[in-house]
């Protein structure tokens, strides 16, 4: 067998230079889309034609059991006829052998999931009457029908864990050995675990069990790939190419960066991608990632992976915390909420902001105690109505000085003019005040920029700003991915080892 | 699919655009005219008028190589034009 059979995940390949188009175009090559039960086959449709006029041509079928959804074969062969390809990760939930005949005609590819935070891997998948529901029944029937074969890519996926770590290069081995397409990923932290979560499997022995897997593969296939986050034989290019549409249709960057960029039954696909930041930052990420993973010699061909660091840093941009490149260097990834001191050019008694405390799309969260005396502090007691301007323009210099955080120095920022600004009630020293913050738009270094200052639910001020921020962006020393990126389910590219 | 504007359609919002978020009188909106030189816009009056037609034409501008080039008033009507359309079928850049 020579190196080229494998399928790992070498089925949907993009090479560079479409890669680069797409970014360019902000259009897509692969779509996630997450088919509920009682999801409207409409919409779904809808949103696949529609990610089809903007080149995407692999759709990954997602959700708690997309074979739930009484209509989702009709799906399929509905995107069959747009000649996209599709992947259907599933239980095995409603597996006939008719089904599995229909699936292997339209050459989907199947990646059945394994219960994750359990042993027994080959077990979960052959032996039929056990804790596992209907898998060892489905992949029975896959089999039967013909899968795997050329056209019709049987996977496994796998959440590496304690429970699993001793019998996964077994496991990975006998994968191989019946042409199988391992999708091993390392495990997902919660949703705002930022400090305090753990990973059931610490980095060294992610990157030895990383590394043991690389080795089986060399000496039994021949097939040369770097150990890297986050997926065991890939590296993730989902973030430039593909973006996560929920089953309420919510579109995001994929399904670890879980921050929606807007909804499909307000706009078009093609307007969301158009306008959001975030998706732009994360294309750009060569010139946007922060931290650790800047200096690593992988850097361009990887950037980690952007849902663990969202999970456990509340920022997208953050190097991957659970790298083990970046296992020694865990306090220069910056997590938020955090202090702004440093972050932007004014000192107290001028500052008055304190705390970046989130960022989303085109808007960010930051907060403040109102302090006991100061410039902006009435005899009384009471925080003068000019200080809420100068709030949300030093909220705003927050936002922009964490964004720019990987460049040197602080950017230059100044407020060019405040609009309709509205009064409603007063602080007082002692008070915790919470700006909310709307980019309206950006123009270049230019943008407007709505804000909102709260106490608890009653909202203080209210009004736009105009600002002018330098942007810092370099281009320099900018590293750019190998010639050949690859999508596993439309999303993931196998590593290449460095040339020189 | 939103409907893919006129050129005299295009004209007439962008010359209501002006009229009504900078005060020019209609009179002295016409093609040949240069944006900053002879309508009196400044470098800080442009992201209000960036805001004020990707509102009322349901475009995004980005600042890029074409935007620079922009001098008249008639090369943002046609830059107007043009994205629209790349806009709507998605073939932008
Ligand atoms: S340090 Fe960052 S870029 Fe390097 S391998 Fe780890 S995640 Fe990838």
């Amino acid at each position: 067998m020579s190196p080229n059979d494998w399928r790992c995940g070498r089925d949907f390949v993009f090479d560079s230079g479409e890669i680069a188009k797409t970014v360019a175009r902000r259009g897509l090559l692969a779509l996630e889309i997450e088919v509920d039960p009682g999801g409207d086959v409409r919409e779904i449709w809808d949103v696949v034609g529609q990610a089809k006029a903007l080149g995407a041509r692999c759709v990954s079928i997602v959700g708690d059991e997309p074979m739930g959804h009484a209509e989702v074969l009709d799906l399929v062969s509905r995107i069959c006829s747009l000649r996209m390809q599709v992947a259907m990760f599933t239980d095995g939930a409603g597996m006939s052998a008719e089904v599995a005949r229909f699936l292997l005609a339209n050459e989907v590819r199947v990646i059945l999931r394994l219960a994750s935070g359990r042993a027994g891997l080959r077990k979960q998948l052959t032996e039929p009457g056990g804790h596992c529901g209907g898998l060892p029944e489905a992949f029975r029937s896959l089999r039967d029908a013909g899968y795997p074969a050329r056209n019709g890519v049987l996977g496994v996926s796998v959440i590496v864990g304690a429970e699993n770590y001793a019998e996964l290069p077994s496991f990975w081995r006998w994968l191989r050995e019946e042409d199988l397409e391992p999708h091993f990923e390392l495990p997902k932290a919660p949703v705002n675990g930022a400090r305090s979560w753990q990973s059931p499997v610490r980095a060294h022995e992610l990157h030895s069990m990383l590394r043991v897997l690389a080795e089986s593969d060399r000496s039994f296939g021949g097939l040369e790939w770097l150990p890297q986050p986050p997926i065991a034989g890939s590296a993730c290019v989902r973030n430039r190419v593909s973006c996560f549409v929920t089953a309420s249709g919510s579109v995001m960057p994929c399904q670890g960066v879980r921050i929606s960029i807007g909804s499909v039954r307000e706009k078009s696909l093609a307007e969301l991608l158009r306008e959001s930041e975030i998706l732009q930052d994360l294309r750009d990420f060569a010139d946007t990632i922060r931290g650790p993973c800047v200096d690593c010699e992988q850097f361009g061909r990887c950037h980690g992976c952007r849902g663990t660091a969202f999970r456990l840093t509340g920022d997208y941009l953050a190097s991957d915390p659970l790298c083990w490149r970046n296992a020694d260097r865990q306090a220069e990834i910056e997590c938020l909420p955090c202090g702004v001191a440093g972050v932007v050019p004014h000192q107290k008694p001028m500052r008055l902001v304190e705390t970046l405390v989130s960022i989303g799309e085109r808007n960010a969260v930051v907060e403040l105690v109102v302090p006991e005396d100061g410039p902006f502090i009435a005899a009384s007691g009471v925080l003068e109505r000019a200080a809420y301007p100068e709030i949300v323009a030093q909220a705003a210099a927050a936002w922009n000085g964490f964004k720019s955080r990987r460049h040197d120095g602080l950017p230059r920022g100044y407020l060019l003019g405040i609009k309709r600004f509205r009064f409603d009630g007063a602080a007082r020293a002692g008070d915790r005040l919470v700006v909310s913050l709307f980019k309206v738009a950006r123009f270049g270094d230019f943008g407007i920029m709505e804000g909102k200052v709260s106490k608890g639910t009653h909202v203080l001020a209210r009004g736009e700003i105009k600002v002018w921020h330098e942007n810092p962006r370099q281009t320099q020393g900018r590293r750019f991915p190998s010639d050949r990126e690859s999508v596993v389910s439309g999303v993931s590219a196998p590593p290449e080892l460095p040339t020189g | 699919m939103k409907k893919t504007l006129s050129e005299k359609e295009v004209i007439a919002l962008t010359n209501r655009v002006l009229a009504e978020s900078f005060e020019i009188e209609e009179e002295r909106l016409l093609p040949e005219k240069r944006i900053f030189a002879d309508l009196g816009l400044d470098s800080l009056d442009t992201v209000d008028l960036v805001v004020a037609l990707q509102k009322r034409f349901s475009i995004t501008i980005r600042e890029d190589e074409r935007v620079r080039s922009i001098r008249s008033l008639g090369d943002l009507y046609t830059y107007i034009m043009t994205v629209q359309q790349e806009q709507q079928a998605g073939t932008e850049g």
